[in-house]
Formats: structure tokens, sequence, C-alpha cells
């Protein structure tokens, strides 16, 4: 079975001796290993070594999170394209004909040039 | 920040949906995600005003600010000063006095890009930093 982390709130919640805490170098504030197997319960002090393994395995899992943020900012992107051929699409339709906008412009423009 | 200064014929080129409409398409898409500004005159946003009019009358007009507000498009006042370095701009480099406005919008920082189709800004090369839309191919 998967061990569950707990935190020990306090060394007299457990039911040991203070010899046994001492030597297991538990205080408050240490984090145990809970695994249940077969009936038995086993309690495993973790070591600051595991504890920086955890903080491994966190960051490990956290180094995802750049993919993440890449995936939302494509996908913000697309939205951004969408919209903008959305809006592209609507000019478009309300200037159909010939000639072109900006050829008009031109002409017109070298007309009356300053 | 980069800030994109928009004349009229980029944003005309851009409703023709012709050559390099994918450029102008993507600083509208920076603007909208927030990653640059694109601005324009209110000069040039008066002559895109003026093309619509021409072609749909008043009812183009209104449908056609509106799009181009939903593009992030701000446009940029005229005020006095900024008219008078126009001018100067219009008769020292001998460009358009249209023109000259988008020059004069683009001098505001080292950060702002002109995008335009129009080779009549060629003479403000060395002022300013442009960006020219490929020219379109002869009929």
């Amino acid at each position: 079975m998967t061990a569950q982390i707990a935190t020990l709130t306090s060394p007299e919640t457990l039911p040991l001796s203070p010899e046994a805490q001492s030597a297991l170098g538990l205080r408050a504030g240490s984090r145990i290993a809970v695994t249940i197997e077969q009936g038995r319960v086993t309690l495993q002090p973790l070591e600051l070594e595991d504890e920086e393994e955890d903080l491994d395995r966190l960051a490990g899992s956290l180094s995802s999170s750049p993919s993440m943020a890449d995936e939302l900012q494509k996908e913000r992107a697309q939205e951004a394209k969408a919209k903008v051929d959305t809006i592209a699409a609507e000019l478009r339709a309300m200037f159909a004909g010939e000639p072109s906008l900006e050829d008009e412009y031109f002409r017109d423009r070298d007309k009356d040039k300053w | 920040m980069v800030t994109f200064v928009l004349d009229a014929s980029a944003i005309l080129r851009f409703i023709d949906n012709e050559i390099g409409v994918e450029r102008v398409s993507q600083t509208f898409q920076a603007a909208i995600l927030g990653n640059a500004q694109v601005v324009m005159s209110a000069i040039h946003f008066g002559e895109v005003i003026g093309v619509s009019y021409q072609r749909g009358g008043h009812p183009l007009v209104e449908k056609t600010a509106a799009q181009l507000a939903e593009l992030n498009i701000q446009t940029i006042p005229v005020d006095q000063a900024r008219a008078a370095r126009s001018a100067v701009i219009h008769v020292s480099r001998k460009i358009p006095y249209a023109d000259s406005f988008a020059v004069e919008l683009a001098s505001d920082s080292p950060d702002h890009i002109l995008i335009t189709a129009d080779f009549d800004f060629k003479p403000a090369e060395s002022d300013i930093t442009i960006e020219f839309l490929p020219p379109k191919p002869k009929p």
C-alpha cells in the first residue's frame, strides 16, 4: 500500500516514550510515513533526505507547469486570431466590391496631394 | 512594449485581404493579447472613415468605426503640438501632409514601428522604424 505522509503536530500525540521519540528524532512538525499493510500499521519518520526527495518529486510535478503555461498561451493566441479573423470577415463582407479600397484611397489621394 | 503605428493604407490592405495582410493581422492579435499596442493617428482614422463613407455612407461609417474599435486600435488625437511637428516633417522630408502625422506619431519612442503599404514614407526611413508591406502586384 502507498504510504500516507502525516505531520506530527506534537510528539505527545504518539503513544511513545520520550526516549523512543528522541531516538526516532521526532518533534513537532516532523513528517511520518504511515503505511497499513496486512493489519499492521507502520510509522516511519521521514529523514531530511526523504523530505528533500519529496520536494524534488513536487518540483518534478511542477516542472510541467511551463508546458501548461505554453498551452494556455497557445489557446489565448488561437482565440485572438479567431477574433481578428472574424472581424476581418465582417469588414470584408461590408466592403465587398471592386476596386480594392487601397487602390481607391491612393487614387483619390493623388488627386489632391499636398 | 512595442507600439505599432498603422496608417490608412495598412488598414485598407487588411480589409482588402491582399498581400501582407498576415502582418497587419499579427499586430491586432498582439494588441488583443496585451503584447503590443496598435495606434493610429486621428488623421488616418479619418481617411479610413472617408473611404467607408464613399462606399456606403453613414451606416458603413458607423460599422467600420465599431469594428476598428474591436481590433483594439487606439486612435491618437491631433493637438497643436502634434500638428506643428507633423507640418515640419511634411515640409522637411517632402512627404504628403497626412502621412507626416504617422511619422510624427512613430517618433514618440524607439519602440514605435510604423506599418504601411505607402512608399511615400520612404524619405522618413532614417528618422523612424518603418515596416513596408509588400507592394501589390501590378494588374
